[in-house]
């Protein structure tokens, strides 16, 4: 009868161990939340850092040139002869705009929510700190994804703002002229999109430290 | 001379101790109420670090906040090829 009498203890003692694991309030009057904070955000990333100032380089040469691209265009659209493909060439201009447009307004409504949303968890911080609760990280968390909305709306607003020009140089290359203006602004979006995402991701963070803050002054 | 050809031995019966064998059913038993105590009074206890996150943030649990629930409700359709299929069926014509 010893090895079950060993095992059982063993059992108790794991119970034990766990339980010393178990999170537990401190005693102290500064109670701080559990934190999901992660210590290394992308921000800090060099790589990405220098990519970004690639490509707002790359955004502002666009912005640039994209006026005298569309003088171009017009006048250029006049000398296609066969009139399916001057149709074609037109509705696909048209279409590139209209869904720069949709998207960008789509990618709006949705931060206009995530800040409101983001505001509300503010004002509940601040309520959680008159508390008697330290709120220190999930200020931090707030003011990254303050940062956040703000880029992300900078980075929309940039977005609605290029017009993807079709280059046209000859009836033979046109398809690939409009396919080149597909993938740019696919390609555009996509990374528009990306700065949407990690705001959410950066609130979700903050609402969910908030639930904890919560949790901890329950 | 011949040898009487000897009767074959008898096989002996498997035998367990009884001790043996309630030793074995009691270290069973009792590793499975401790399992089991583990799993229903201490959630977490069988999860890793990575576990318990992901069961922190599940959307799907029932104790989210107002604010986890509303920043999920916020649905991102990045899915953007299905916008540029008018275009794609025009390309064929050129």
């Amino acid at each position: 009868m010893k090895f079950p009498v060993l095992l059982a203890c063993l059992g108790i003692l794991c119970t034990f161990s766990s339980s010393a694991f178990a999170q537990t309030p401190p005693s102290s009057t500064q109670i701080t939340p559990y934190s999901i904070t992660p210590t290394y955000t992308i921000e800090q990333d060099p790589e990405y850092i220098e990519s970004t100032k690639v490509y707002q380089r790359y955004i502002q040469e666009r912005l640039q040139e994209q006026k005298q691209l569309r003088e171009e265009y017009n006048q250029k659209i006049q000398t296609i002869q066969d009139p399916q493909k001057k149709a074609i060439v037109e509705r696909s201009d048209k279409r590139l705009a209209a869904i720069n447009k949709k998207r960008t307004d789509e990618m709006l409504t949705i931060l206009t929510k995530l800040e409101a949303i983001l505001a509300n968890i503010t004002a509940e911080t601040a309520s959680l700190k008159r508390s008697g609760i330290d709120t220190k990280t999930l200020d931090t968390e707030i003011s990254l994804a303050q940062t956040r909305v703000s880029n992300a709306k900078s980075a929309v607003s940039t977005q609605a703002s290029l017009d993807y020009v079709i280059q046209i140089e000859d009836e033979v290359t046109l398809s690939g002229k409009i396919i080149r203006s597909v993938i740019a602004l696919k390609h555009h979006l996509f990374l528009t999109y990306q700065s949407v995402i990690n705001t959410k991701k950066a609130i979700t963070v903050a609402a969910q430290s908030l639930t904890q803050a919560r949790k901890v002054l329950q | 001379m011949d040898q009487p050809i000897q009767p074959p031995l008898p096989q002996k019966s498997p035998y367990v101790h009884p001790t043996f064998l309630i030793n074995s059913l009691l270290t069973i038993l009792i590793a499975v109420l401790i399992s089991m105590y583990l799993y229903l009074s201490l959630p977490g206890t069988f999860m890793t670090t990575a576990d318990r996150h992901t069961t922190a943030i599940s959307p799907t649990s029932a104790s989210l906040s107002e604010e986890e629930k509303a920043v999920n409700s916020v649905i991102i359709d990045y899915n953007i090829d299905s916008d540029f299929s008018d275009i794609e069926k025009d390309l064929k014509d050129l």
